[in-house]
């Protein structure tokens, strides 16, 4: 089994000579394809992982995201003139739309088999990727109450504006980030942000930004 | 008020470790690599029924062509072959249909086209029963016409440059070009005859 390659590598290839490397032959490179992983998947893993509250399932989601990505490749948009920056932001949110698409699949699966009595209840599901208990070590007894206050606000909430509250007061994403990944304009994404903020306005405020 | 601020992730601890890492690469690597034979799995199968559709079409095609029907035969079994009438003879044939000749006629059969079963009237005097039912449509080439009937009864009659065709039961269609309009439906009773240059419908 091929272990990933470790970075950083000196003169690392920008992601737009990743995709043109991985997409070169008709199985693809594999350096190229080792290094976007390598590059992203530590991000997607975090972000999957709070967005369904379970290690082991964003662990599936994430490769699953992957191996979608290598098939949808070719249709990843590459004609923009843009710095190397921005076009690792673009593989970046590219891969985070395909994540977030399969984490609100999979979210609206659990809901609809719990809805019909056929899905695990809630105490006896893997949780170990909720706020609570991800919160920090030096977090004190206050903090941890309100990381749990929010978890059971997220349960409550629908899906989309869970997905959309997460990626941006958890994950500190930018409105138009939100947007893009949950596929929806910003308007809606701002509208469904604040449908959660004002359940948790007695606890956090209302942020400044908040709409 | 809490005292955590958004975004909140400053606040958790890093879920992701390297052999968390390792673990979804694994099984990345091991979906991309059953792929190829799935890919060589797919290849065979759209060979596999790509022989089965060449094969069924092969077989259906002997099929239809086994099904189509069979020139009649004579009664007895024999296979109907060119026949000079030195007296007045009947020609049973197996699907019930009869030919009767004169004496001095001349009858060949035709190699005729699929579902038809052809005859030439070469010189004399035939009367063709067609019986309703049989395998194939008859045609008959009288030289200055031919006649087709699936079910009729009708007699014909070559001169050298004369044909003389009636219709006893039935109704058969005659053409050719000395016919007017070049077909013509006879029906009971009615005859047609052709000369070389004239053609008289009674």
């Amino acid at each position: 089994m091929t272990r990933p390659i470790l970075l950083p590598l000196p003169n690392a290839p920008s992601d737009a000579e990743l995709v043109a490397r991985a997409l070169s032959s008709r199985e693809g490179d594999r350096f190229g394809r080792e290094l976007i992983y390598r590059r992203h998947a530590a991000y997607l893993l975090a972000m999957v992982t709070r967005l369904v509250s379970s290690r082991e399932g964003a662990e599936a989601l994430v490769r699953e995201t992957f191996v979608l990505a290598w098939k949808r490749l070719g249709t990843l948009p590459t004609t923009r003139e843009t710095t190397t920056t921005d076009q690792s932001v673009d593989l970046r949110l590219w891969l985070s739309r395909i994540a977030v698409g399969l984490a609100r699949r999979r979210l609206r699966r659990d809901r609809m088999l719990r809805f019909i009595g056929f899905g695990p209840d809630r105490d006896d599901q893997d949780q170990d990727g909720t706020l609570a208990a991800l919160a920090a070590v030096d977090l004190r007894h206050e903090a941890r109450e309100d990381l749990e206050h929010v978890d059971r606000v997220l349960d409550r909430a629908g899906v989309e504006p869970r997905i959309a509250w997460m990626l941006r007061r958890v994950d500190g994403l930018a409105l138009d980030d939100v947007a893009a990944a949950c596929t929806c304009s910003p308007a809606t994404a701002q509208r469904r942000i604040a449908e959660i903020d004002a359940r948790l306005c007695d606890r956090f405020g209302t942020p400044a930004e908040s709409p | 008020m809490s005292e955590l601020r958004y975004p909140l992730k400053e606040r958790l601890h890093d879920v992701v470790t390297e052999r968390a890492l390792q673990r979804v690469w694994r099984g990345i690597d091991d979906r991309q690599r059953a792929r190829a034979p799935r890919r060589l799995a797919r290849g065979l199968l759209l060979l596999a029924f790509a022989g089965l559709a060449v094969a069924i079409g092969v077989v259906l095609g002997l099929a239809l062509r086994s099904r189509e029907p069979a020139p009649p035969r004579m009664a007895d079994g024999r296979p109907f072959v060119a026949v000079d009438a030195a007296t007045r003879a009947v020609l049973a044939l197996d699907d019930g249909s009869a030919i009767r000749l004169w004496p001095g006629t001349r009858l060949e059969p035709l190699d005729g086209a699929a579902g038809t079963f052809g005859l030439r009237l070469v010189r004399g005097e035939a009367r063709f029963d067609v019986r309703a039912g049989g395998p194939r449509r008859w045609l008959v080439e009288c030289g200055l016409a031919s006649v087709e009937a699936v079910d009729a009864e009708f007699h014909c009659t070559r001169g050298a440059s004369r044909l003389r065709v009636s219709v006893e039961r039935g109704t058969a269609l005659a053409r050719g070009p000395a016919v007017p309009e070049h077909m013509r439906w006879l029906s009971a009773g009615d005859s047609l005859e052709l000369a070389e240059d004239e053609a008289k419908i009674e």
